[in-house]
């Protein structure tokens, strides 16, 4: 049983039926992307480990391998037949260069795709910042004075916020009990009971005067999940409050425990910089008498005061900026053109598809002048 | 241990070093602690002329929801209002000598800003309206753009041969339902 399932692992079968799914799966999620936008197209379709499909709401069924699914069964598959073709011994040490060299090349697209993080930096002419943003993501922060210029915050994500259940942190004076999680809702001013009952008039600030509608995620790339959430702050066995915090509300709220002030707000997932990007200039060029682009190029300035590092960069298309191991791309452009978006991209193990390009081509070159020194000797003899 | 086992086991092995990354990666994020500087008004992209602020010589009751901006060299004040759904308004109060173009050039450039054509004089009748706040004569314009969602309401006094500007200008939503409190707050408006 055991030889017979090596055997299937090891075959060339499996090869090109790993092949045959991944031609399949990507010709089926650049198509569905029109539906999907790319992030949800990237996670039903590359970024796990079965498609499902749902008949009805609730009851998801696989339908398909995932990308991680073919990634996987295309490692085992390479590695098996690496050891029963014996492909590590000396003279077939090119094929093994060539096989190891794929084994990474699908290992570190798999591990980037859980490690990597995509934000996004966006700032109109003359701004200074120095954090980037995920707008998928949503974060509740928690935030008190620390010094007269920071904050100290404490972020309790997405994730965590829909499990709905109670947050303590160290550097917390309460526990949070997420009541209520909404990944993307729209608010309605309302007077009297609002949409949770009796309880609404408990909550505190703006949220008691407002009524909430639960919209299903928005998938399309231009629009974004308001994130809403009810929350109750305690200290000890003392109720502190109950409060609304949402995406679609600008303002923060505040709340005072023993005298000092801790501010809620829901905002985009934020990642901050060690440093300060101040874009100082972005040109959109058309090719003469057209509308037609030619060049999108963004001017920024580097303020790193860490590093002592002071200069200016431009960043165009496919001249990103690399800086502390984050990429930035010029991604889009609005506002009339005053305005730059720069895909900001953090891959710890960027260097993998480098390493493996490198084993293979050494691994093929090396085989090709093996086979060419058997060829050529078998020609003399 | 026969060349068949070996294979196995090798193969076994190969599989758990890679499983075990693999599944050790599939962590969701946890709540982060970090420090980050104070958001403050320049962030904002609004310009902060520190001392470099302009002579008030009128008071006024703002209410207290709305969040005061930083004034400069020619605004007297400035508020940002937070509504629904990321919806803003703000109001800015700026005084200027003169007549500053007279009502109908100040009308037509406000009409501008919220995308709507420009008027004649004889236009101005539906639009402005003079009221009588503590004995003094107030010119209030209301103004309106369905295509853009925006509404604006803006308070004229004079003293003093000078002309001063309380403007609310936003969301439609936000602007309507801040509108009475808006003009409210024009009812407190006193020379110093």
């Amino acid at each position: 049983m055991k030889t017979k399932l090596i055997k299937i692992s090891a075959s060339l079968k499996l090869t090109l039926f790993c092949l045959t799914c991944l031609l399949v799966l990507t010709f089926v999620g650049t198509l569905d992307q029109v539906n999907l936008g790319i992030y949800y197209a990237q996670k039903k379709y590359f970024q796990s480990f079965f498609v499902f499909w749902e008949p009805v709401s609730g009851i998801k069924l696989p339908i398909f391998p995932g990308g991680f699914a073919i990634g996987w069964l295309l490692i085992i598959n390479l590695l098996t037949a690496v050891i029963t073709q014996k492909l590590y011994v000396p003279k077939k040490i090119g094929l093994f260069l060539s096989h190891l060299g794929l084994a990474i090349l699908i290992v570190g697209s798999g591990l980037s795709s859980y490690w990597g993080i995509e934000s996004q930096l966006i700032f109109e002419e003359g701004q200074t910042k120095q954090y980037t943003e995920a707008q998928r993501h949503s974060e509740l922060v928690v935030s008190r004075s620390l010094t007269e210029n920071e904050d100290e915050i404490v972020g309790i994500p997405d994730t965590i916020l829909s499990e709905k259940k109670v947050v303590s942190h160290p550097k917390l004076p309460f526990t949070i009990h997420i009541d209520e999680y909404f990944p993307n809702a729209q608010l309605f001013r309302r007077e009297g009971v609002g949409s949770f009952g009796e309880k609404q008039k408990e909550i505190k600030g703006v949220g008691g005067r407002v009524a909430i509608k639960e919209l299903p995620i928005t998938v399309k790339d231009d629009e974004l999940n308001m994130s809403t959430a009810v929350i109750t702050l305690k200290k000890d066995k003392n109720v502190l409050g109950t409060w609304l915090v949402s995406r679609a509300l600008g303002a923060s709220q505040t709340v005072k425990v023993q005298g000092r002030s801790y501010t809620l707000k829901m905002r985009e997932m934020r990642y901050y910089l060690p440093y300060k990007l101040t874009l100082k200039d972005f040109k959109h060029d058309r090719y003469a008498g057209t509308n037609t682009p030619k060049n999108f190029s963004s001017l920024v300035a580097i303020e790193d005061a860490e590093k002592k590092e002071f200069r200016d960069v431009l960043i165009y298309m496919n001249h990103p900026l690399r800086y502390r191991g984050k990429t930035f791309y010029q991604a889009s452009f609005g506002k009339e053109d005053t305005l730059s978006v720069l895909q900001v991209v953090e891959n710890p193990v960027w260097l993998l598809p480098y390493i493996s390009c490198g084993l293979m081509t050494i691994g093929l070159v090396w085989h090709f002048l093996i086979m060419l020194g058997r060829f050529s000797q078998r020609r003399n003899s | 241990m026969t060349m068949i086992q070996s294979r196995n086991y090798i193969s076994l092995i190969l599989i758990l070093l890679l499983l075990g990354p693999m599944l050790s990666s599939c962590k969701k994020t946890g709540v982060r602690v970090y420090t980050a500087p104070k958001e403050t008004l320049t962030s904002q992209g609004v310009v902060n002329n520190g001392s470099n602020t302009a002579q008030i010589d009128i008071t006024w009751n703002a209410p207290s929801h709305w969040q005061e901006q930083q004034s400069n060299a020619i605004r007297l004040g400035s508020y940002r209002i937070y509504g629904l759904n990321n919806q803003v308004a703000d109001v800015t109060i700026v005084s200027f000598p003169g007549k500053v173009g007279g009502l109908l050039a100040n009308v037509n450039r406000w009409r501008g800003q919220l995308g709507l054509p420009a008027i004649f004089e004889e236009g101005l009748a539906s639009l402005v309206e003079s009221k009588k706040i503590n004995g003094d004569t107030v010119t209030v314009v209301q103004l309106s753009s369905k295509d853009m969602g925006k509404q604006m309401v803006v308070g004229i006094f004079e003293f003093n041969n000078k002309r001063y500007f309380f403007k609310l200008m936003g969301d439609a939503s936000v602007v309507s339902e801040e509108k009475k409190g808006f003009l409210k707050m024009l009812e407190t408006v006193r020379l110093k």
